[in-house]
């Protein structure tokens, strides 16, 4: 390897490291809406929750009371609705985030693959791929993780379609 | 009691005759035999009169009253006698009797009432309650008695005929001032043809008693004493029940023919007996035609419309039967009627006849069809307008809703009918706060009987969404005397999004006028507040906006900025501070200033921004660019930042880090520092999703070379957090509160 080539590579790096940075900026970003969107959620899980509760206190109570209820449940699905609607937003923008991610890993690995063609040494792999490996290693700990909180998130509203359905006498 | 009239003796054939015509039974005893006995005791006995004179009277009573008869010769004269016993009649049988009279020398002077038959007292009773008989069978069978002694004007009267005659006269001349003047003169003629003839006689008169002309009927026969017509006895009748009677009947046949419906009396087999006016005047036959035939007979349409089976059995499953029946009259209209029958019954009870009764019902036909067709048309025209119309009862419960009512409600008449309107569509207001009933104008009105009307309130559809409507609400009273209610709405959302835009926009004006003046007058203020490092050093101060109003209060840019933006003002007030930012770098100060999106194409904008480098003298000034800005004109932004920088300007994004974009533009872009978004550090010490965002900030800017500001530190452990993540300048109340750069005379806002 020329210094030229050092010099190439070590520009690929910076890049692809700037890029890396973006795209994890990105993805915290991507994870805080995430939260506060799961918050909601639970908001307003509870609130179904309280509502179910009250319904069945009063089961069999006036006919004004019952409209009450209705209203309240259509509100209640209103909200869930545009949940809904948000969440569907948020895991599209994180399958691009994703996919993304996927391109710089491919990216990353042909910049590294040369390098481990020539067998380098121990004290050849330098901090900074040392680094990029682990962040790499961390990253696709944080995607399982994401991956399975989305799994929770598509059981809650498996459930929940469920109840509707049992709700609406389908 | 009275004593007992004195009939003559010295003509028995006289005697016997006068007491025959007497309906009561009487008899005269001489110690233990009878020696006269009238018809009417003949008659109740069951034997001739004749057959029982000469007999012993003890053979004719029951054993066990022969003692109280015997214990009657002890009495005087004075002493009247009353008791019970039982007379044997011909059959054997005994009828138990009132046997009450008096005594005159040696001869008994009895009547005998029929206590069985008026039944006075309760069977097995004791015989001596007979002693009250007489006086109370005078008052049942509505007689008096009294007799006369002419030669010393004496008068002497029975109770019961003193309570007839509403007074007690005690003389012949007193009792004749009560009698009619025509009636005085031929009753006196009567008694003196009695007393010359000693026959009895028959007559009625006229008086007044209780201050009203009473008929009664009297008879009257001689007393006579030693040969000597000395007086009249006699029994009077009050004839005015029978009067009344006829009375009675005379009006009721009057008020029959007055009543405007034909009524006809029929008998058990349905054959007229009788019929009114009107009937003769519905049926075209008159009374004398009619009897004896039956209403079908007369008139077919009768016939036709009912059968005499089933008019039978209504009868006497109800007592009535009741139907329809169109009549045709001779000018060949018809004409509809109410026929109705019922049982008349007699005077035990007993059906005696039937009733029969026709009411013309071509007026009510008449005005029903008029109803009914403006019923129709009020239905039509409120079935079909687009307003939504209900109706509530007394209690607010639903009773009508039109079609209009049903399409903007989403709700069906049926569901909701008698169900409360309130409860159901006005519960709550349109920003969700609940709407007690008794706040509800419609509620109020109803009770208050007044018209209200509504501009601005919400109805709740069946789907939960408000709507907004405006609504009257009127009182009004049902056919059937209940007060209601009726409302009539219609949907203004249309109209209500429209005022709101409206009211935008006038506030808008309002505030873009305000900060004109305010621009004119110079009352645009500068703050200032502190960006500094991590060691304390303050990097720059950034010039902050303010505007004061008319009244010198302080208004921050959170009431005004919309309308400056909206109103395209935003660069002249970036001019004004920017160039306050030149004067300020003059004396030394290291100062930033924020760029709106319209500044950075505006020209005077660009001039002031370059004046204000030139007169900083080599003191940098920082230009603040909303990354908002940035991603909505790329080109601009490049083209702005590029000749800020080419003026010698740092370059800061303002409000990063909210925004998910990809931030490939930082590498196209001329940035020196990142202000991270004021959102992403106020929920720091208690968002780790926040933390997260602002280290991966923090790590972009290390990769890219850049510089990070974090916005809105208030806080020390906010403070001490955004250090700990590597942050290199901070800014916020902790490290420095905005305050007037320049003097003022500035009053705090609200």
């Amino acid at each position: 390897m020329t210094p030229e080539d050092g010099n190439r590579t070590q520009r690929a790096h910076d890049a692809l490291d700037g890029e890396q940075a973006m795209a994890d900026l990105d993805q915290a970003i991507g994870e805080r809406e995430q939260a506060h969107a799961d918050r909601e959620q639970e908001g307003v899980d509870a609130a179904q929750d309280e509502l179910h509760r009250q319904q069945a206190q009063s089961a069999g109570e006036s006919f004004e009371a019952a409209v009450a209820f209705s209203h309240r449940q259509v509100e209640m699905d209103r909200a869930q609705m545009h949940r809904d609607a948000h969440q569907d937003q948020l895991e599209a923008a994180q399958e691009g985030r994703g996919e993304r991610q996927l391109a710089l890993d491919r990216a990353m690995a042909a910049l590294d693959a040369p390098a481990q063609a020539s067998l380098p040494t121990a004290e050849q792999l330098t901090e900074a791929t040392k680094r990029r490996r682990q962040a790499a290693m961390d990253r696709a700990v944080a995607a399982r993780q994401r991956a399975e909180e989305a799994l929770r998130r598509a059981e809650a509203a498996e459930n929940r379609a469920r109840a509707i359905a049992g709700r609406d006498g389908g | 009691m009275a004593r007992q009239p004195t009939p003559p003796a010295a003509d028995p054939a006289s005697h016997r005759a006068g007491w025959d015509l007497v309906p009561h039974p009487y008899a005269e005893i001489e110690d233990d035999r009878i020696v006269l006995v009238n018809l009417a005791l003949g008659g109740l006995l069951g034997r001739p009169a004749e057959a029982l004179e000469g007999a012993r009277l003890y053979d004719h009573v029951h054993p066990e009253d022969i003692a109280v008869l015997a214990s009657a010769a002890d009495l005087s004269e004075a002493q009247p006698l009353r008791t019970t016993v039982h007379l044997r009649r011909a059959d054997a049988t005994y009828v138990r009797v009132l046997w009450s009279g008096q005594r005159s020398r040696n001869r008994w002077h009895v009547t005998a009432i029929d206590l069985e038959s008026i039944q006075v007292d309760p069977p097995g009773g004791h015989l001596r309650d007979g002693e009250r008989a007489l006086p109370q069978a005078e008052r049942l069978l509505g007689f008096g008695t009294f007799e006369t002694d002419v030669r010393t004007d004496a008068l002497r009267c029975s109770g019961q005929l003193m309570r007839m005659a509403g007074r007690v006269p005690r003389t012949i001349t007193e009792a004749e001032s009560m009698l009619l003047p025509d009636d005085r003169v031929r009753l006196r003629t009567t008694v003196g043809k009695i007393l010359n003839t000693l026959q009895p006689r028959r007559t009625e008169f006229q008086w007044m008693s209780r201050g009203t002309l009473a008929t009664v009927e009297a008879w009257l026969f001689a007393r006579v004493e030693d040969g000597i017509a000395v007086g009249v006895g006699g029994i009077v009748h009050d004839l005015r029940p029978h009067h009344l009677g006829e009375q009675r009947l005379e009006r009721q046949s009057r008020l029959l023919d007055a009543v405007d419906a034909a009524v006809v009396g029929l008998d058990l087999d349905g054959r007229v007996i009788d019929w009114n006016t009107a009937a003769q005047k519905l049926y075209g036959w008159n009374r004398a035609d009619a009897a004896g035939r039956s209403l079908e007979d007369l008139v077919p349409a009768v016939g036709r419309a009912r059968s005499e089976s089933a008019v039978l059995e209504s009868l006497r499953q109800r007592g009535s039967w009741e139907g329809d029946v169109e009549l045709e009259q001779a000018d060949g209209t018809r004409l509809p009627l109410l026929l109705r029958e019922s049982l008349v019954p007699g005077p035990e009870g007993v059906p005696a006849g039937r009733a029969s009764i026709a009411v013309d019902l071509s007026a009510r036909v008449s005005v029903e069809q008029r109803l009914e067709a403006a019923r129709g048309f009020a239905s039509t025209v409120t079935e079909k307008m687009a307003d939504g119309v209900f109706t509530l009862d007394v209690d607010g419960g639903l009773t009508y809703m039109n079609q209009a009512a049903e399409r903007l409600l989403g709700w069906r008449f049926a569901e909701l009918r008698g169900r409360s309107m309130h409860a159901v569509a006005h519960y709550r207001h349109a920003d969700g706060r609940p709407y007690p009933l008794d706040e509800c104008p419609i509620t109020t009105g109803r009770r208050e009987s007044r018209e209200v009307v509504v501009s601005e309130e919400v109805f709740i559809r069946r789907d939960g969404t408000a709507m907004p409507v405006e609504y009257t609400c009127s009182p009004f009273t049902t056919d059937d005397g209940k007060a209601s209610s009726v409302v009539v709405f219609r949907d203004v959302t249309d109209r209500a999004a429209r005022e709101a835009r409206l009211r935008v926009q006038l506030e808008s004006l309002s505030w873009a006028g305000r900060v004109r003046a305010a621009m004119a007058d110079d009352r645009l203020v500068v703050y200032g507040q502190p960006i500094v490092s991590a060691g304390g050093e303050v990097l720059a101060t950034e010039l902050l906006a303010r505007m004061r109003d008319e009244q010198g209060v302080l208004v921050t840019p959170r009431e005004f900025w919309a309308a400056a933006e909206g109103h395209g003002l935003l660069p002249g007030i970036d001019a004004h501070i920017v160039a306050a930012a030149g004067r300020i770098a003059a004396a030394g100060t290291s100062v930033a200033v924020n760029v709106a999106g319209p500044s950075m194409v505006d020209a005077r904008y660009l001039d002031a921004l370059r004046q204000a480098v030139e007169a900083a003298r080599g003191v940098a000034l920082i230009v603040e660019v909303p990354e908002r800005a940035v991603l909505g004109d790329e080109a601009a932004a490049h083209a702005f930042l590029s000749y800020a920088r080419g003026l010698g300007c740092r370059i800061a994004l303002d409000g990063f880090g909210t925004g998910s974009t990809g931030f490939e533009y930082l590498q196209r872009l001329p940035v020196d520092l990142l202000k991270i978004d004021r959102e992403l550090i106020l929920d720091l010490a208690y968002e780790p999703a926040s933390r997260e965002v602002v280290g991966a900030i923090v790590t972009l800017a290390e990769t890219l070379g850049l510089q990070t500001v974090a916005v809105g530190v208030e806080g020390d452990e906010t403070l001490s957090l955004v250090r700990d993540l590597g942050v290199d300048f901070v800014q916020g109340q902790r490290v420095g509160a905005p305050r007037p750069l320049e003097p003022s005379n500035d009053k705090e806002g609200p």
